[in-house]
């Protein structure tokens, strides 16, 4: 028990990172997710710009563009620091999920939606703010949640640039003092968190629950 | 009034629409009747400029006018499936477009609101949402969203296509009563009695 009190501290201040990491990346990817997906409902040029960038950002692994951001872009004289780093790495990764959810739920939208807005003499942005967005949010909401869980648990991979999280805290104490103790602890940190946000979007999903 | 010249509408070669005229008198209510596929839909979605078209000319009152352009509240539409948005009160749906677009107080909009609602029998349902509404009151608030926004021309597409008999006639009741607004109705339908039972003049659309 003396020991777990030792380590909490550790391990509390990497919950502190990964909860950082993890709020700012929700805030930056899902309005971005959501301008993302406008751009790919349109018919442009810029429509294949954000296909191309989608398909780089899922179909390369997070890790690697966390390197990539961090170790690789120094080499032409970019260079961020480590929790910067991290947070553009997750932001962009992110916001290529949220965006092709959020696609996925424009496209459910019925047209006479649209189009009775359109009567109604609504602007286009009348439109999402009052019609259109209210509605995606209620459809993509499970598939959201699903990406939102993910997040916690990825952010680990910040340990590969050094960053000091729930993760590496543990692994320190571990290698240091040669017990799974602090493993367990951490498996039982993130399954807090996981748990907590797992009722918070049930109640929002309650909360959305209003109509049909 | 509202009159249509020479109206030219294609999909792809195929023309659906050839050199249409047709005029209405403002109080009057116009029957548009034909068979599925003939253009009845194709020819109220031109008008209300939901779908372009290759020529033609639109008057109000002798004015011309582009369907296309939104920029005053002219026509109407009650669509067949309502359109009512699901995420909002019946009395939301009526006054969001009259508060964002006409710059209607709250107020203002939820006591005109109120005045059609009364109208319309829908006393009680105000904070309902459309998903517990009936088919026929769903429609009866698709009128009143309408109407909140003043236009001269109201366009029904097929408004008696998803209610019973009963309800059939109610409707056509309503859609005689609004003649007494100064507002020019056009009534899409398939269903020749109902046109008959409703409109001043037909215009029948037939397949080309």
């Amino acid at each position: 028990m003396h020991y777990i009190f030792e380590i909490l501290p550790s391990l509390f201040s990497g919950v502190l990172t990964t909860l950082e990491i993890f709020g700012l990346t929700l805030l930056i990817s899902i309005p971005l997710g959501i301008l993302v997906s406008l751009a790919l409902t349109g018919k442009s040029f810029i429509k294949s710009i954000f296909e191309f960038y989608v398909w780089i950002m899922r179909g390369t692994p997070l890790l690697l563009q966390l390197i990539f951001i961090f170790y690789g872009l120094p080499i032409i004289g970019i260079v961020f620091p480590r929790f910067e780093a991290a947070l553009i790495a997750f932001s962009l990764n992110y916001a290529a999920y949220f965006a092709e959810i959020f696609r996925g739920g424009f496209q459910s939208i019925p047209q006479n939606q649209f189009e009775s807005a359109k009567m109604l003499r609504l602007s286009n942005w009348q439109t999402l703010r009052k019609i259109i967005i209210p509605q995606v949010f209620k459809i993509v909401l499970p598939s959201i949640g699903n990406e939102v869980i993910n997040l916690v648990k990825d952010s680990s991979l910040v340990y590969v640039i050094g960053i000091g999280d729930l993760l590496q805290a543990g692994n320190i104490a571990t290698a240091r003092d040669v017990t799974l103790l602090p493993l367990i602890l951490v498996a039982v940190f993130y399954l807090i968190l996981t748990a907590l946000l797992t009722l918070i979007l049930r109640k929002l999903e309650k909360r959305f629950n209003y109509w049909k | 009034m509202f009159k249509i010249e020479n109206l030219n509408k294609s999909f792809q070669n195929k023309q659906i629409i050839k050199n249409m005229n047709l005029s209405v008198d403002s109080n009057e209510i116009l029957g548009i009747v034909g068979p599925s596929g003939a253009g009845k839909t194709t020819l109220l979605r031109c008008i209300t400029g939901l779908e372009s078209f290759d020529s033609g000319d639109f008057y109000i009152d002798g004015k011309k006018f582009d369907p296309s352009d939104s920029s005053e509240s002219l026509i109407g539409v009650v669509f067949q499936d309502y359109g009512l948005f699901p995420n909002l009160t019946v009395i939301d749906n009526i006054t969001l477009a009259p508060q964002l677009v006409l710059k209607k107080s709250k107020e203002e909009a939820e006591n005109e609101a109120q005045k059609l609602i009364d109208q319309l029998n829908l006393s009680g349902k105000e904070s309902l949402y459309p998903y517990q509404l009936s088919g026929g009151q769903k429609q009866r608030v698709a009128i009143v969203r309408t109407l909140a926004m003043h236009p001269k021309i109201i366009c029904y597409d097929e408004p008696t296509s998803a209610l019973d008999p009963k309800l059939s006639k109610e409707v056509g009741n309503i859609i005689l009563n609004l003649k007494s607004k100064n507002i020019t109705q056009l009534v899409v339908t398939h269903d020749i009695q109902f046109a008959n039972q409703v409109s001043d003049k037909i215009k029948e659309v037939k397949p080309i």
